[in-house]
C-alpha cells in the first residue's frame, strides 16, 4: 500500500520542510489601492487588473470606490488689496479604487507590472491569511 | 472694460489636457513639483545656452530656431518621461545633445530611483502654436521693427495654416514712447466664452531698451 501511496503522490520538491501537500502555495490576501486625478484612466486600470485577475481564476472582490477626495484651495483673485472681493475657487479631486485579491504575491507581480497608466498610483499591500 | 480668465486654465476640464501628467499624495505632492520646475527650467536654459554659442558664429540669432511649445512630464513609478514640443529641432537633431541634456537633467533631479527618458516631438503645424509666433514677434522688435508691421508679418504667417480666428495683443512702451499703450490686431473669430473651441494661448515678456513688452497671443484653432 506504501507503494501505491508514492505512485500516487504529486510530484514533491525536493528537500523543502513544511510542504503542504496539494496544488496551494501559500495564500496571501492582497489589497490594490489605485489612487488618480482622472476618472478615465483610473477606470481602465482598474477594468486591465480584474480581467488579468479573472483571467487566472482568482479570488477578487470588485473595485470599491471609495468616496472622491475633493481638496479646495480658495485665494484672493487681486495681487494687491482692491478692488471688490473676488476669490478663485481650485478644486483637485482625488478618486480611490480598492481591490482585493486572494492569490501568491507571484501572481499579483506579474499583473500589476503589465498594466501601468500614467497619472495612476498603484499602492499593493500583503497581508497573511 | 472686464477682465479675461486665462484661456487655458478655463478650459483645462475639456479641451486642454495638463502639460504635468502625474499624481502624488498630498504630502509628497511640492517634491514633485519642484522637480517638474527644475527640470523645465533646465531644459530652457540648455537651449538658450546653446542658441547663444550658435549665433556667436552668425552674429544674427535665427528666427527660425528652436521654440519650445510645451513641455510635457509623466512620472510613472520608476521613469520620468519628458516630452518635449518642439518647433524647428534643429539644434537638438544633433547627435550629443540629447545625451547631454540628459546628463544635466540627471544632475539637476538627484534622481537615484528614477531614470530619465527624454523624447523630443515636432509639432505639425509651427505656425499655429502661440509661442512660435511670440517668438517670431520678439525676434522682429529686437531689430526695430515697427511693432504693427511685426503683428501683421506673424498673421501672415499664420495664413498657411488652418486657423480660425487671432488676436495678438502688444502692450508697453510701443515704439519707445514714454506713455505705455495695448496694440491689438484681430482676424477671424474668437469666441473666449465657448467651452469647446480649442484656444491656445501665450503670455510672452520681451525685454527691451525702454522697458518689457507683453506680448498676448489667442489663436482659434478649430472647434469642438
Amino acid at each position: 500500500m506504501a507503494a501505491a501511496d508514492l505512485a500516487y503522490a504529486p510530484p514533491m520538491k525536493s528537500g523543502k520542510a513544511g510542504f503542504e501537500a496539494g496544488l496551494m502555495d501559500p495564500q496571501h490576501r492582497i489589497r490594490i489601492t489605485l489612487s488618480s486625478r482622472s476618472v478615465k484612466n483610473l477606470e481602465k486600470v482598474c477594468g486591465d487588473l480584474v480581467k488579468g485577475a479573472k483571467g487566472k481564476d482568482l479570488k477578487i472582490k470588485g473595485p470599491v470606490r471609495m468616496p472622491t477626495k475633493v481638496l479646495h484651495i480658495t485665494t484672493r483673485k487681486s495681487p494687491c488689496g482692491e478692488g471688490t472681493n473676488t476669490w478663485d475657487r481650485f478644486e483637485m479631486r482625488i478618486h480611490k479604487r480598492v481591490i482585493d485579491l486572494i492569490s501568491t504575491p507571484d501572481v499579483v507581480k506579474q499583473i500589476t507590472s503589465i498594466t501601468i497608466e500614467p497619472g495612476v498610483e498603484v499602492e499593493v499591500t500583503i497581508s497573511d491569511a | 472694460m472686464g477682465q479675461k480668465i486665462n484661456p487655458l486654465g478655463f478650459r483645462l476640464g475639456t479641451t486642454q489636457n495638463h502639460h504635468s501628467f502625474w499624481f502624488a499624495q498630498p504630502k509628497n505632492y511640492s517634491e514633485g513639483l519642484q522637480e517638474d520646475k527644475k527640470i523645465r527650467n533646465c531644459i530652457k536654459n540648455y537651449i538658450q545656452k546653446n542658441r547663444k554659442k550658435g549665433s556667436n558664429r552668425k552674429m544674427e540669432s535665427d528666427s527660425s530656431s528652436e521654440v519650445i511649445t510645451h513641455i510635457e512630464i509623466q512620472k510613472e513609478i520608476d521613469t520620468i518621461h519628458v516630452i518635449i514640443h518642439i518647433g524647428f529641432p534643429n539644434l537638438l537633431k544633433k547627435k550629443g545633445a540629447i545625451e547631454e541634456l540628459e546628463k544635466d537633467l540627471q544632475k539637476e533631479v538627484n534622481s537615484v530611483n528614477q531614470r530619465l527618458n527624454i523624447s523630443i516631438e515636432k509639432v505639425k503645424e509651427p505656425y499655429r502654436q502661440p509661442n512660435i509666433l511670440a517668438e517670431y514677434i520678439a525676434f522682429q522688435l529686437k531689430n526695430r521693427v515697427s511693432f504693427r508691421k511685426a503683428m501683421k508679418k506673424a498673421i501672415e504667417l499664420t495664413k498657411k495654416a488652418d486657423i480660425k480666428g487671432i488676436k495678438i495683443q502688444i502692450a508697453g512702451r510701443l515704439a519707445g514712447k514714454e506713455i505705455a499703450r495695448a496694440e491689438c490686431i484681430k482676424k477671424g473669430r474668437l469666441p473666449l466664452q465657448t467651452i469647446r473651441a480649442k484656444i491656445d494661448y501665450c503670455c510672452y515678456p520681451i525685454r527691451t531698451i525702454y522697458g518689457v513688452l507683453g506680448v498676448k497671443i489667442w489663436i482659434f484653432v478649430e472647434e469642438e
